[in-house]
């Protein structure tokens, strides 16, 4: 038994108390029923011994026990297969905490299940890549395998009769390159067909390896283990697919740790500060902001400060980081320690998107053979500084990946975005000086302290100096990740390596930075793919992400696509984000069916201008930004959608909306399960209906 | 509070003067700008910007700015009425009403909501949504008291921030996410916290509305009344609503040095019992037997032929909601007209705490009794509330403030969590602060004298023992918490010595929470054995213990109780109901018939507090007005104008002809609150102790005689191997619970909480009934395991209606029997 002593006893962060437990509930209301809401005691739960151990010892590795609470939910639903309401009162009670708090958290993030599900999860990417290669033919294809209901699947899921399968339309899952895929019990699959849909729930339901030819984990790089010289420049992505370089003994036979080893032998901090500084290193998460002068923002001096690696890749058409990390993890993890050698940080932690589980895997396996070589932990190579390094997997929430919603993720909150200031760099993790900075980013920094800065700022352009690893799919013959040096021509990108689109199709439109960029037209391919070119262009490279759209693609389409996947993200915290994201996917949906009039449209580009600007964080200029640009560049083409819809159904603008509804994500959900809330608290809509 | 430069900036072209770093929508107040909020409020702690309702221009940045977060400073230049703003309020208005119902004629709030006042003052005036709302059921209850109407939500936070940053019981919850957010609890099941009632007030729309106010009035039905809730020692500051001269709902009077704006659930539902039907509306004489109606000068004449008869035999129990007044003349008839010293208003009554064998056996010698109070109500050691604020240690010896004082427990909740101000508990029963303080020390039931000994040597006072091992190391862990210069000791039960001592040598300041609404006031108009008006020197007269033992046997003959039930509400019920069964008459102030009224032979109606004119007087040491805001009913009359009038049937003339004149008496007698008068006092108090009149508090009498190292400890209790008991008084276990019917639900029943170990081994378990049995006492009570009691202890609660913990001694070691065998 833990003890209350014990549990007092949890290290607890200075900068920000333990909150005081709950007030108790009074006499007899204390028992029971009632009773829920409050912290509940072990013995009045049956926790399992070997949850309880894994609760605590995730608690045991952050420096703030809330921390855990992802840990806490994942463990809940690894040992009853979904977070039953039993599991997280247990959870809650290991940790101290409401089981409210857990229940919050549960509901937030998208991987948790809070009802009964399958015992085999099947998540098919629905988002705009994977739907420009057939994702709702796959969904359906699934689903019908599965015997599972499709319309439920693509909104929430939906498990087969006999409990084996769970089917569910997600968000994007960084897997562009392998569309369409599915996640199928957390690996990776793709590309998809319906015959793979089948051949995959039979083996599930067989207990047979599903798609062994099919699975990510075996795929080679898109370019070939043998690049053409150019235009890709090999530096990340050197001997990206040299068997076992996941493992510290490849990685170190190529020269890996040389520069961690150089870093903590020879360098002090400032040292390693003006050479990340003078590299020009500019952050590859989306910002592009130097990655040295914001770690030098950091306040000297002794205090608890805070590294942390934006793994959260999320972002449709982004998927670098993962095999960035899946295929060179020691490359990363070298980075992290420099990186915090240079910030002064005691801390490194990897926030990896919980979809990620197999890369994270590896990165766990990773991060134990670099402590076990003493290149992370205590006093590192006899050094006197220490770096630990934890990997903390996210659970489904593409807002994680802005980095305040990050850090409160990691501090065991729903993932919101943070008012700023205070800046991460001043204020970040558990109120202590924070570095935040991309996969991509710190891999580079190795590469960096081994060759020198000026080595690194002869590559790319003056401005964007080093490589960039790019990420091509959609209408594309050859997706994939190529590392290049920025500044070359676009269509170099898109046609000469990823193949451009199938033949007979044209480039319709293209997103050059995810799909929260504003888009471009084959009007732009032959601007220089850089920073610069990408906003004078009006739009952005963000992450270095190009979504290409053929001339098969309906625009309007692709816009309700886009804003739907906003709309689900939304955290909800602010306003102009939380009503204008879902008010645009129901204005769109009527453009769909062909209800809506043109002056919709105005009121949608009115309504996109109204969130631009005005939100807490960016995501809900992530919509509006895109969104706007397609009806701006598109709009004859959604009055045309709108006119042939219209006549297509004679007088029938009611049955149109009727399908919607019966297909629709808000049409049923704000319709007549008013009253079938099983309980008198039940919403009316959302999971728990 | 930190002095600021002040500086001026310009809003919308007026040049306003402001202190630096204030927020900008606080500031611009100052240029008579007003900058619309949802999410806003300064009470719930750092403003998070969310609702986006308040976004202004400022020269210089290019994007518009949140002006609830972005401070001000010297220079700045704000636009809060431009086009470019003008176009983003109506733009975040009309984002909010995609999803809102605008049900506003069957809606509550209506009239007195700001999402109507900001849609109308800052709102596009149309709407452009046609497409279909969010739908939830509706409403449905959050809580037995507070209904929830999720459509109406427009997801401001303020309600689940409260939960999470304030009360901190983290009940409520965000659930969902983006547009699918709702506000709810853990799998639906109902808020129970003690504070919650405050989220209906911070709603900004009809989200969250009382289930006792519904469809009750419209805002110009009604009419607001300050005055002072005395259900408690907060003594929060409230407004009544008052509607056809009913009180309909009570609301908080934001008073930043009494209750930071906030009530428990106790004061903010707790109005009903005044409409009680229940309530006693008549004088009521005993004839044949039984208490029967009687007409006030009928009431009186035999009130007035007993007391008579009694005289310096009769012994009064001021109760702790009794005003100042009524307190001063209740002790100003017992002493003056009637010439006895018999009167107390303490429970506890000095005595009430037997001598404990680990405590060497002695009481203290009555003379040091008013030393020691004189000690610890002295001007300088007078922490007031707003001190904690800025204290940078906090100890809580002896008391959960949740529970007695629950103000006081938010109060030190924000300054832990804001502030980061260090805190220590020593309780014998876990304390709902625990979680936030630095160190917690668990004494066995009673013990806070032993532990204070403990600790007055750890911090170096000689004549003090350490005590043995275990004590000493809990008194180590808590004084290595405390900042010497900068602590604040809140303390309850037993007054003692050590505190005094204790604060000296930290030069620390000391807070009491007190059994009684008033008990610091009640103390000095002289309701006390030992110290009369201004706690003057007194003849001896006898404690409350004392008081009921002597009725008992006869030698005190008749007992006036003045809004006191003691066979409820104090120590040794059974023995009160025997004392006051055998006394030859009993007078009782009483807004109910109850356990001890039963054996009264007079009955006078008392006023409900929202009813009263008076005074009283915070723990702190403010005297606060109770103003009437609604009428008594018929037949009840003011009860400092009764015992007026008993004073000079049995021989006094008070000469007081209004409640400004029973101060003006009070104020002649009580040196250091000289002078003081209602105009003073106003609407928002003054403490006594920060007026000139403060430096005539008394001198001690035995000059610097030290009583300390006169005790030893033996023992730590630790070595029973019974179990040992301990009693408390549970926030819900009062009349105010039994008598209103949307607190009903919270009565407690009769709990035994046990650790664990000490279940195990007795083999009982959670739910289980058990008999509590102590010299021939038992209480029945519903056995409850928890981790945090320590080993060997038992805690029962006091003041239930069935089966009240007060039968039993505190301290005293029982034997716990299962009830019908095996189960």
């Amino acid at each position: 038994m833990m003890d209350a002593g014990a549990r007092d006893e949890v290290p607890v962060h200075a900068a920000e108390p333990a909150a005081p437990s709950a007030p108790e509930p009074a006499g007899n209301v204390a028992e029971g029923e009632a009773s829920g809401g409050v912290i509940p005691e072990l013995h009045e739960v049956d926790v399992p011994d070997e949850l309880r151990e894994e609760i605590e010892t995730a608690m045991s590795r952050y420096p703030e026990i809330r921390s855990a609470a992802l840990p806490a939910l994942w463990a809940v639903q690894r040992e009853y297969g979904w977070c039953t309401p039993d599991g997280v009162r247990q959870a809650a009670a290991v940790m101290g905490v409401t089981p409210g708090y857990l229940e919050s958290l549960a509901t937030f993030y998208d991987l948790f299940r809070t009802t009964p599900v399958g015992r085999h999860q099947v998540l098919v990417c629905h988002n705009i890549s994977c739907w420009m290669r057939g994702a709702d033919d796959l969904l359906r294809a699934f689903s019908e395998a599965a015997g599972a209901d499709a319309h439920e699947a693509d909104h929430g899921g939906a498990s087969s009769a006999d409990g084996e399968v769970f089917v569910m339309g997600f968000e994007c899952l960084g897997a562009c390159d392998i569309a369409p895929m599915a996640s199928i019990d957390e690996r990776y699959y793709g590309p998809l067909d319906a015959g793979d849909a089948e051949t995959a729930v039979e083996q599930l339901r067989s207990g047979a390896e599903v798609l062994p030819d099919k699975a990510l984990a075996d795929r080679p790089a898109a370019g070939g283990p043998e690049p053409e010289p150019a235009p890709e420049t090999r530096m990340l992505f050197k001997s990206l697919d040299e068997p076992g370089l996941a493992s510290i003994d490849t990685y170190r036979r190529l020269g890996g740790y040389s520069s961690l080893e150089r870093a903590f032998r020879d360098l002090e901090p400032e040292e390693l500060l003006g050479v990340l500084e003078e590299s020009g290193l500019r952050g590859r998460g989306g910002a592009g902001f130097s990655m040295g002068r914001k770690a030098s923002f950091l306040p000297r001096g002794e205090m608890s400060k805070y590294l942390c690696c934006n793994a959260d890749e999320s972002e449709p058409g982004a998927f670098k980081d993962r095999e960035l990390m899946q295929k060179n993890p020691h490359q990363l993890i070298e980075g992290i320690a420099i990186a915090a050698l240079a910030a002064g940080a005691g801390w490194g932690f990897v926030f990896i998107r919980g979809e990620y589980a197999a890369v994270a895997d590896i990165l766990d396996r990773a991060v134990a053979e670099a402590y076990e070589a003493g290149y992370l932990g205590e006093n590192i190579l006899g050094s006197g500084s220490r770096v630990e390094v934890v990997v903390h997997r996210g659970a489904g929430a593409y807002i994680c990946g802005e980095e305040t919603a990050l850090l409160d993720a990691l501090e065991g909150k729903r993932g919101n975005p943070r008012l700023k200031p205070p800046f991460p760099a001043i204020q970040g993790l558990y109120g202590g000086p924070t570095l935040i900075n991309n996969v991509e980013t710190l891999s580079n920094v190795p590469h960096i302290v081994a060759n020198g800065a000026e080595w690194f700022k002869g590559l790319g352009t003056e401005q964007s100096p080093g490589t960039k690893v790019v990420s091509v799919s959609g209408c594309v013959q050859r997706p994939g990740n190529y590392e290049v040096a920025l500044g070359i021509p676009t269509r170099e990108l898109i046609y000469g390596l990823a193949g451009g689109p199938p033949p007979g199709r044209e480039v319709k439109a293209w997103f050059p930075g995810g799909s929260s960029a504003p888009i471009l037209t084959a009007a732009e391919l032959d601007l220089p793919y850089s920073f610069e070119a990408m906003a004078d262009a009006g739009s952005m490279l963000g992450s270095g992400s190009i979504i290409v759209a053929d001339d098969s693609i309906s625009i309007p389409e692709l816009a309700l696509r886009t804003a739907r996947f906003y709309h689900h993200e939304s955290c909800g915290k602010c306003t102009p984000c939380r009503e204008g994201t879902n008010w645009t996917v129901k204005m769109l949906e009527r453009v769909i069916s062909g209800e809506a009039t043109p002056m919709d449209l105005d009121i949608i580009a009115s309504v996109q201008e109204n969130i631009i600007g005005h939100c807490l964080c960016v995501l809900g200029d992530s919509m509006a930004m895109p969104v706007s640009s397609m009806v701006a560049k598109f709009r004859e083409e959604f009055e045309e959608h709108i006119r042939r819809v219209a006549s297509d159904s004679p007088g029938s603008g009611a049955d149109g909306a009727a399908g919607l509804h019966a297909q629709g994500a808000e049409g049923d959900r704000s319709s007549g399960e008013a009253g079938g809330g099983t309980s008198s608290l039940a919403p009316a809509s959302g999971r728990h209906a | 509070m930190r002095d600021r430069p002040q500086i001026s900036f310009l809003v919308d072209g007026v040049e306003v003067p402001a202190e630096e770093g204030t927020m900008l929508v606080d500031a611009a107040k100052h240029g008579d700008v007003e900058i619309p909020v949802f999410c806003y409020e300064p009470k719930l702690g750092e403003p998070v910007g969310a609702c986006r309702m308040c976004l202004v221009e400022i020269e210089g940045i290019p994007k518009l700015q949140t002006a609830c977060s972005t401070p001000v400073r010297d220079g700045m230049v704000v636009y809060t009425r431009t086009d470019r703003v003008q176009a983003a309020q109506e733009s975040v208005v009309e984002f909010l009403l995609v999803n809102h119902p605008l049900d506003c004629p069957v809606c509550d709030k209506g009239g007195e909501c700001p999402l109507q006042d900001i849609a109308m003052g800052w709102g596009p005036g149309r709407s452009r949504v046609i497409d279909p709302k969010r739908h939830f059921q509706k409403p449905i209850p959050l809580s037995p008291l507070i209904k929830i109407d999720r459509e109406r939500c427009i997801l401001c936070y303020r309600c689940v921030r409260f939960s999470q940053e304030v009360a901190e019981d983290e009940q409520l919850q965000l659930l969902e996410r983006g547009a699918s957010t709702f506000v709810g609890t853990f799998d639906d099941r109902p808020y129970i916290a003690p504070f919650h009632g405050n989220i209906i007030e911070l709603c900004p729309v009809g989200a969250l509305t009382s289930d006792a106010y519904r469809f009750r009035a419209r805002p110009w039905d009604i009419e607001d009344a300050g005055s002072i809730c005395t259900l408690c020692p907060s003594q929060c500051n409230v407004i009544l609503t008052v509607r056809d001269e009913q009180i309909e709902r009570v609301l908080a009077r934001d008073h930043p040095e009494v209750d930071d704006g906030w009530l428990c659930d106790k004061g903010r539902f707790g109005y009903q019992m005044a409409e009680s039907g229940d309530r006693i509306t008549q004088p009521l004489v005993r004839q044949g037997g039984e208490l029967r109606p009687a007409g006030w000068e009928q009431a009186l004449e035999a009130a007035t032929a007993s007391l008579r008869r009694a005289g310096e035999r009769t012994a009064a129990i001021v109760g702790g909601g009794s005003s100042n007044e009524e307190g001063y003349l209740a002790q100003r008839i017992i002493r003056r007209a009637l010439g006895s010293p018999h009167v107390d208003s303490r429970p506890r009554g000095g005595a009430s705490e037997p001598p404990r064998k680990s405590v060497g056996g002695r009481t203290p010698p009555d003379p040091a009794a008013r030393d020691l109070l004189l000690e610890l109500s002295r001007p300088e050691l007078a922490a007031g509330v707003a001190d904690l604020d800025s204290a940078q240690s906090i100890l809580v010896v002896g008391t959960d403030p949740l529970h007695v004082m629950p103000i006081l427990d938010l109060r030190i909740r924000k300054v832990v969590r804001r502030n980061g101000t260090r805190l220590a508990v020593a309780t014998d029963r876990p304390s709902a602060l625990d979680g936030g303080a630095e160190e917690t020390a668990r004494y066995v039931p009673g013990f806070t004298r032993g532990f204070l000994w403990a600790l007055a040597a750890e911090v170096g006072l000689e004549g003090y023992e350490r005590g043995p091992g275990e004590l000493a190391g809990d008194a180590e862990r808590i004084a290595g918490v405390l900042e010497p210069g900068s602590t604040v000791i809140v303390w309850g039960g037993e007054a003692d010595r050590a505190l005094v001592d204790i604060a000296a040598k930290l030069n620390a300041k000391l807070l009491e929470i007190p059994d009684g609404a008033n008990a610091r006031g009640l103390r000095e108009v002289g309701c006390l054995p030992h110290a009369g008006p201004g706690l003057s020197e007194a003849s001896d007269g006898r404690n409350a213990g004392e008081i009921r033992d002597a009725l008992a046997a006869k030698e005190l003959e008749a007992a006036f109780l003045l809004n006191a039930d003691p066979v409820r509400d104090f120590p040794g019920g059974p023995a009160w109901t025997e004392a006051l069964g055998k006394a030859k008459f009993v007078l009782a102030v009483s807004m109910f018939e109850n356990a001890s009224t039963r054996h009264a032979d007079v009955v006078f109606p008392a006023e409900f507090y929202a009813e009263k004119e008076g005074t009283v007087t915070h723990p702190d040491g403010r005297l606060q007005r109770l103003r009437p805001g609604v009428p008594r009913p018929d037949g009840v009359r003011p009860i400092w104008q009764v015992l007026v009038e008993l004073s000079a049937l049995l021989g006094d003339e008070t000469g007081i002809d209004s409640p400004p004149e029973a101060l003006s008496a009070i104020a002649s007698e009580v040196p250091f609150y000289a002078g003081i008068t209602h105009e003073e006092i106003g609407g928002r108090g003054v403490r006594w102790q920060e007026r000139d009149a403060a430096s005539a508090f008394p001198e001690r009498e035995t000059n610097g005689a030290s009583i300390s190292g006169w005790l030893s400890l033996e023992g730590d209790g630790d070595t029973h191997t019974g179990l040992q008991i301990g009693t408390y008084r549970d926030l819900w276990a009062s009349e105010v619970t039994d008598r209103s019917p949307a607190l009903r639900f919270l009565a407690p029943r009769q709990t035994l909480e046990l650790s664990p170990a000490d279940a195990d081994r007795l083999g009982v378990v959670q739910g289980e009934e058990v008999d509590v049995r102590s010299n021939g006492a038992s209480v029945r009570a519903r056995l409850a395991i928890r981790e945090r009691i320590r080993p060997g202890a038992g805690f029962l609660v006091e003041g239930t209606v069935e089966a009240n913990a007060n039968a039993l001694e505190p301290g005293v070691l029982v034997e716990i029997a299962k009830v019908g065998g095996e189960k």
